[in-house]
């Protein structure tokens, strides 16, 4: 049989589909929602994953202060360790809060509410945030100068200084490379901003058809 | 703006059906399919100029999306139950699997997700220098193409 003698076939079938229901506001409702737990869920996988990225490295830290596997002879080395390891159990309980506070706003308010409020707690957050994040940063540069002894010890007082400005502009760098790809972003703020956007405009469309 | 957009959509949703059915075999997945176009459609019609022919347009985000599309997972389509009972229509007579339009069909459904792009719009009449707009093909590798998927369409449909 060939093709062209099906092709009247499939011309045809515009006769049947064009019977078929129109769209209506129920159908655009679902959408929306449905869209929108999409974005909630991922959100809410992608928060479970950091989550326990956090806690491996509590374990690690953990390992490191407590088995000293680089050899520190002082006390003082452990300190950068030290305050790592609080800032990421605090960046820990605030990210399982947030969990928490996300989960009970969308058991209890519907899902437009749910999502301002957590736009709200982000608005609310914001400068707590940015501190954070300083503080956080800053450990990051404090790290290398743990291992200055055993540098000194090992090259001398020049290149062991060296070594350590070597590290600390690469870690300049990398900080300096993700800022500027835009790691420390707030995407799941800009992704519920984006979705209330949608939200909107779409509950428009949904309202218009009511009205026709 | 929202209403024009409602009625291009109503206008058209043979199209829209067209897309689902050859992209997804189950129908909560061109259900699926379904939402996600219907969505890219309206955040793209902000953009729309009327430069493109509706349908040129509507087929190219539609094709698109289907063709990028990837399944999500059954946890979490269960999760978001509730589709308001609109019935996406099942073009195809499940009672005579032997009539033109199913097998025209079920040859389609073995091509690739380019090869079905092609031969839809092949399908629907569109010349090919529309082809080449939605598929972004160039005006010889659409007729090349053509070719070569109605060879292929044949074989399977006589075998």
């Amino acid at each position: 049989m060939e093709l062209e003698n099906l092709k009247s076939a499939w011309v045809s079938l515009d006769k049947k589909l064009e019977k078929s229901a129109l769209f209506n506001d129920q159908l655009i409702d679902f959408i929306v929602n449905n869209q929108s737990l999409n974005t909630i869920e991922k959100m809410k996988k992608q928060n479970q994953w950091l989550f326990l990225i956090l806690i491996v490295e509590l374990l690690a830290l953990g390992a490191i202060l407590v088995g000293n596997p680089f050899d520190f002879n002082y006390a003082v080395q452990y300190l950068p360790f030290a305050f790592l390891t609080i800032i990421i159990f605090i960046a820990a309980v605030r990210l399982y809060t947030f969990q928490k506070r996300m989960n009970a706003d969308l058991a209890s308010h519907p899902l437009l509410t749910a999502i301002q409020n957590l736009l709200n707690y982000f608005k609310e957050n914001k400068s707590a945030e940015r501190w954070f994040g300083i503080i956080s940063l800053s450990i990051g540069f404090l790290v290398p100068w743990s291992f200055l002894p055993q540098k000194i010890e090992r090259y001398g007082v020049v290149r062991g200084i060296l070594d350590i400005v070597i590290m600390l502009s690469v870690t300049a760098v990398i900080y300096f490379l993700a800022f500027r790809f835009g790691a420390f972003k707030n995407r799941n703020k800009e992704k519920l901003e984006q979705y209330l956007r949608e939200w909107n405009e779409l509950k428009a469309l949904s309202n218009q058809i009511n009205n026709v | 703006m929202e209403k024009d957009f409602l009625d291009i959509l109503n206008t058209h949703r043979p199209l829209l059906f067209k897309v689902c059915h050859l992209y997804c075999d189950r129908s909560e997945d061109r259900e699926d399919l379904f939402q996600e176009v219907v969505l890219q459609l309206w955040k793209s019609y902000k953009g729309f100029r009327h430069e493109a022919k509706v349908s040129t347009w509507m087929y190219r985000v539609a094709l698109n999306t289907a063709i990028t599309y990837f399944k999500k997972s059954k946890k979490e389509i269960s999760s978001f139950s509730g589709w308001p009972g609109y019935e996406i229509p099942d073009f195809l007579d499940h009672t005579e699997p032997s009539d033109q339009l199913s097998q025209l069909y079920l040859a389609i459904s073995q091509l690739d997700k380019i090869d079905k792009s092609v031969i839809l719009l092949y399908l629907e009449e569109k010349s090919y220098e529309e082809i080449s707009e939605v598929t972004g093909l160039s005006h010889s590798n659409v007729g090349v193409r053509i070719n070569r998927i109605k060879t292929k369409l044949t074989n399977l449909i006589n075998k």
